[in-house]
């Protein structure tokens, strides 16, 4: 059974300006790519909140969802490193994510953002997986 | 002093320089409050570390590493204190009550416009 990528943008907690995830082009079990857009050129920050937010669509898997893990869960982002590789002026970048590792709620997932072909920044987030203010 | 698309209207600076900046951010109906999340109110990761960024003019090159230690809501007073290291600074964000909310390891680079 096939899901349709963009209907799952609607468990983005994040909403607009915040949530910069506009399309959701990969969405698998360890890997999850989209595309992000900002208002004006974004700052390093951004972009690394922009990976955060691309991570949420590792976990939204056909099996998980059928399994009721609870896919409305939010991330509570505990660390960040990040550098830029090759800085861009442009608005709208894709976005790969990468699970790493996990123990339990704990996640931790690497971010290439790329300008077409071109890596422009990478980096890493651990995040928490919270209901409702609770780790899961 | 320039501010971001998002960070416009998000807070008021207290005082401000080189080794402290004090800042008071704005009332839950900013519209980074009501998308960051709904019915829950917080300051994002991100905007805390853009904030000082943008308060002292400068360009973030490397997030060396960013702890988020605890939830930032809105209408908080908080204290950046910024320390030079070998290789950048680290920068301290603390709450009225003085508890740590962040602790953030940067290399920046004065802003050029």
């Amino acid at each position: 059974m096939s899901i349709e990528l963009n209907s799952l943008l609607e468990y983005l907690p994040q909403k607009a300006p915040v949530g910069f995830v506009k399309e959701v082009l990969v969405c698998e079990e360890h890997e999850s790519r989209t595309v992000v857009r900002f208002e004006s050129s974004p700052t390093l920050s951004m972009l690394s909140e922009a990976g955060a937010q691309s991570s949420i669509f590792l976990r939204l898997t056909e099996e998980k969802k059928a399994a009721n893990v609870p896919t409305r869960a939010m991330g509570m982002l505990v660390s960040v490193k990040s550098k830029w590789l090759y800085k861009s002026d442009k608005k709208s970048f894709e976005v790969e994510t990468n699970y790493v590792s996990n123990l339990d709620s704990f996640f931790i997932v690497s971010f290439t953002v790329f300008d077409g072909e071109v890596a422009i920044a990478e980096g890493q987030i651990a995040a928490v997986l919270e209901q409702n203010g609770v780790a899961l | 002093m320039s501010q971001s698309y998002l960070s416009k209207d998000l807070y008021s600076i207290v005082s401000k320089s080189d080794e402290r900046v004090e800042v008071i951010l704005s009332s839950a109906d900013h519209p980074v409050f009501k998308a960051h999340f709904e019915g829950m109110p917080l300051l994002p990761g991100f905007l805390q570390v853009d904030i000082i960024a943008e308060v002292l003019e400068k360009d973030i090159d490397a997030i060396t590493s960013a702890k988020f230690v605890q939830k930032v809501l809105p209408k908080e007073h908080l204290t950046y204190t910024i320390t030079p290291t070998k290789s950048g600074v680290r920068v301290k964000l603390l709450n009225a009550s003085e508890e740590l909310c962040g602790d953030f390891k940067l290399k920046w680079s004065d802003k050029v416009d």
